[in-house]
């Protein structure tokens, strides 16, 4: 069978001013109809960029050269930009990345579907308003005659992605370009996709998936090319590649899938002090526009020991990040109590509560928005000292601690990579010392290498300084890698808790269950080339 | 690495992606020269600006009169460089004290709690529902005419804008990551209203005010022109340009020469205030 698309030594680099970046060097593929090869590595890889100059969309001051980029007969190497407006979504189509900002808020999901229909005069025009409430039949929204009318705004983040897929697929296109489709997916909307994009392949479509994710490749793709640093590492047949990799940086994105490991031991546990201790949280919003109101929390209890973590797992909606606030005391319970280290906590005056907010601290998912944008890393650190009331310690002790190179204090937050913005938000919080630290959502940010990097120093940090953690984290790996025990909560409610093995183990309720199903698992792996994993390797979304 | 050393192509792909606009350069010359006028005038100009000359009314510009003379036979690029003492120092002393107060009230509006916030609003509400010109009369009315009442009577007008800008800000920060981190470790408010809100809450109100200079100098030309700021024949742009207009048909320099200098400083100080604020900007975009 003849490709569709072939790829043959493609360089992308960029001209930045003063110096020039080889974002992709030499990559070469062939994609047939209704196969899909995937591309997998990690920020910086090129992955990304090799998408999008084969839609001609490599960005400003890039220069594209390859010595064959053919896409269905058509010489893709010396287009003119209205040729290239023709190819794009009547020949390849893309969908993109962020499925909750791709789309133009104040536009209705049928214009969105209906425009490339009409740009490229598939269908008649008389014919664009059934094909486009056909097309959001296929990609399976629900009540497409109505949801035609609906605006972005309306609709879930699982519908957003949906409608994106109808568009991309819109014109038939022979090629379509899954650019990180299920990122920022609750796992469970994340399983529907990745059964409709399967779906699409077997009508003959060829797909390039992009991901960072090996349990989505390992879902959909038939043939996986690894890129770092803008080269092709390894590539191959997806079982294969997966399950015996034959490169090291490929083991090494295997071994980094949070899930294997296990937290340490916690001896007499029982015997350990309450540091925080939560009864019967309610936490009720108005919702706006409307009469109605969101239980966001509802009756949920907790205790957390000196040196344990408690795992909170559950997806989107389900009230984690409002449980964080409520046992920060950022904001006010309806009902129920916290108590801090044996004390009062919830109702506190403020006045009084400042002197103690120290004893509980928090890192967030996005540690720059965390971050005076006009500070140092230096300032914010000796800010936290400063708080702290500590001279015993500089700000290159904190950064040493958690593994950063001091000569970063003079830097600003913003140019610092991900992992090293998370160290330093990290490095904030033990500033203080703590006693309680609520991790909500810490690595979901952040490549799979780099996140297990983060979750061993929490780990480090927590057995030196006897840390309780309260964990927060859609990621069921992520929450078995860390937690002795976990929550799971659904709308608001507790609706299992328990000792972490024994919960994603042998869940008794059907929502967890459902979770654990839901996740897209990686084939199993040979034992001579990587550890026993005896755990099931779970994604990050 | 020398330009000459890069070959072509790339040459033109560096000033295509790193434009290095001329602007801010000249722009900081001009203010530099109107500086130089607002300090030592006579070294720019030496000679009286009120000196006039019955035999050289309305001449249009030449070598000896660089932009012309006056209809009382002024030399008119004196008159200019005299005049930007009063002409541009009252619009941004207006502004500077305009925008600190605005800050104030702004910054009082959001922080100190439901009460204070709707009485310095609707104060600020009432301020911009007169119009501001009616509101600068009536200061300078009060207080009778000089410059400094030019300045306070432009600066009362120009407050609304920045203190509900500056609120808004505020209200904004209030919920952002960084302010809450400083609460969770256990600041006040007042250190965190002063570390991290009124910093981040500056900027906007700060390429605001570069835009308010300009309207604040041609505000104090027409309060000038009303005969409530320096008494003439002190020189002042402002004036110059309404007295021109009357001899425009004639003259076409009489109303021209103190429009394109009132115009050219407003440009500069908006262009350098925007250059600024880029180069000192913390978190760069992208």
């Amino acid at each position: 069978m003849s490709a569709v698309l072939t790829v043959r030594d493609l360089t992308v680099s960029f001209d930045s001013g003063r110096r020039r970046v080889d974002a992709v060097r030499g990559v070469s593929f062939a994609l047939e109809a209704g196969r899909c090869l995937a591309i997998v590595g990690e920020s910086g890889s090129g992955k990304s960029v090799t998408a999008r100059a084969l839609l001609g969309l490599a960005g400003d001051g890039s220069t594209v050269r390859a010595s064959t980029m053919e896409l269905d007969g058509t010489d893709l190497t010396r287009l003119r930009p209205r040729q290239w407006q023709r190819l794009r979504g009547r020949v390849i189509g893309l969908i993109p990345q962020a499925a909750l900002v791709a789309l133009d808020p104040l536009r209705t999901v049928g214009r969105e579907v209906a425009e490339p229909l009409r740009l490229h005069r598939t269908v008649p025009a008389s014919g664009v308003g059934d094909r486009v409430i056909g097309l959001l039949g296929a990609a399976g929204v629900p009540a497409p005659d109505v949801r035609v009318r609906q605006r972005p705004g309306e609709l879930s983040g699982g519908l957003r992605q949906r409608v994106l897929i109808a568009s991309a697929i819109a014109c038939d296109p022979r090629v379509v370009i899954a650019d990180e489709p299920t990122t920022a997916l609750d796992v469970t909307v994340q399983a529907q996709i990745l059964e409709l994009l399967a779906g699409l392949r077997r009508t003959g479509t060829a797909m390039l998936l992009i991901s960072h994710d090996l349990a989505v490749v390992a879902r959909l793709a038939d043939e996986v090319v690894v890129m770092r640093g803008g080269r092709v590492v390894e590539r191959g047949p997806t079982r294969r590649v997966l399950g015996t990799p034959e490169h090291e940086y490929t083991r090494m994105l295997l071994d980094a899938v949070p899930g294997a490991g296990r937290p340490p031991p916690l001896p007499d546990a029982a015997a350990r002090p309450v540091v925080l201790r939560a009864e019967g949280l309610v936490k009720t919003y108005r919702l706006p526009g409307r009469d109605g109101s969101l239980r966001a929390v509802d009756d949920v209890s907790l205790t957390l020991r000196a040196g344990e973590t408690l795992g909170v797992v559950g997806e989107s909606g389900s009230g984690k990040s409002t449980l964080a606030r409520l046992v920060t005391a950022m904001t006010a319970p309806d009902a129920g109590r916290v108590e801090l280290l044996g004390g009062r906590w919830h109702d506190l005056g403020e006045r009084e509560r400042r002197g103690r907010r120290r004893e509980i601290q928090t890192v967030y998912q996005d540690p720059l928005s965390s971050f005076d944008p006009r500070h140092t890393v230096g300032r914010i650190l000796r800010h936290a000292l400063e708080a702290a009331g500590d001279r015993s310690r500089t700000v290159g002790d904190l950064l040493e601690l958690v593994g950063l190179d001091p000569e970063l204090s003079r830097r600003h937050p913003s140019r610092l990579s991900g992992g090293q913005q998370q160290r330093v938000a990290i490095a904030r919080a033990v500033a203080v010392r703590p006693r309680v630290v609520v991790c909500d959502e810490p690595v979901s940010a952040l490549d799979v290498s780099v996140a297990a990097q983060v979750l061993r120093l929490l780990t480090d940090l927590q057995r030196e300084h006897g840390l309780a953690y309260l964990f927060i984290s859609h990621h069921l790996g992520v929450i078995r890698e860390m937690s002795h025990r976990v929550l799971v909560m659904k709308d608001g409610r507790v609706v299992e808790s328990g000792a972490t093995d024994e919960v994603l183990d042998a869940p008794r309720h059907p929502y967890t269950a459902s979770l654990l199903a839901s996740l897209p698992a990686l084939p199993p792996r040979e034992p001579s080339t990587g550890g026993v994993r005896s755990a099931q390797p779970l994604s990050t979304s | 690495m020398a330009v000459a050393d890069l070959p072509s192509a790339e040459l033109a792909v560096l000033s295509r992606r790193r434009p290095r606009s001329a602007g801010p350069v000249l722009a900081g010359a001009f203010l530099a020269l109107l500086a130089v006028a607002m300090i030592a005038p006579e070294l720019l100009a030496p000679g009286s600006p009120d000196a006039t000359s019955t035999a050289d009314i309305l001449r249009p510009p030449s070598a000896d009169h660089l932009f012309g003379t006056d209809q009382n036979g002024r030399d008119i690029y004196r008159r200019i460089v005299y005049g930007a003492r009063d002409s541009v120092f009252v619009g941004l002393a207006a502004t500077a004290l305009a925008l600190v107060a605005g800050v104030l009230v702004g910054a009082f509006a959001a922080l100190a709690g439901r009460a204070a916030d709707s009485a310095a609003m609707r104060l600020v509400e009432v301020l911009l529902a007169v119009p501001g010109m009616v509101t600068a009369l009536l200061v300078a009315a009060a207080l009778g005419p000089g410059s400094g009442t030019v300045v306070l009577a432009i600066a009362v007008i120009g407050v609304p804008p920045y203190a509900r800008i500056v609120r808004g800000q505020i209200l904004r920060l209030r919920g952002s990551g960084f302010v809450e981190a400083a609460v969770a470790q256990g600041l006040g408010p007042v250190r965190v209203a002063w570390r991290h809100m009124i910093p981040n809450a500056l900027p906007p109100v700060l390429l605001l005010g570069t835009i308010g200079t300009g309207a604040a100098i041609g505000a104090s030309a027409a309060l000038s022109f009303l005969g409530l700021g320096p008494r003439p024949p002190d020189p002042q742009w402002g004036a110059m340009l309404q007295q021109g207009q009357d001899y425009f048909a004639v003259a076409w320099w009489t109303a021209t020469v103190p429009g394109v200098v009132l115009t050219l400083t407003v440009l500069s100080v908006t262009t350098v205030g925007q250059y600024l604020q880029r180069r000192f900007e913390g978190r760069v975009p992208g």
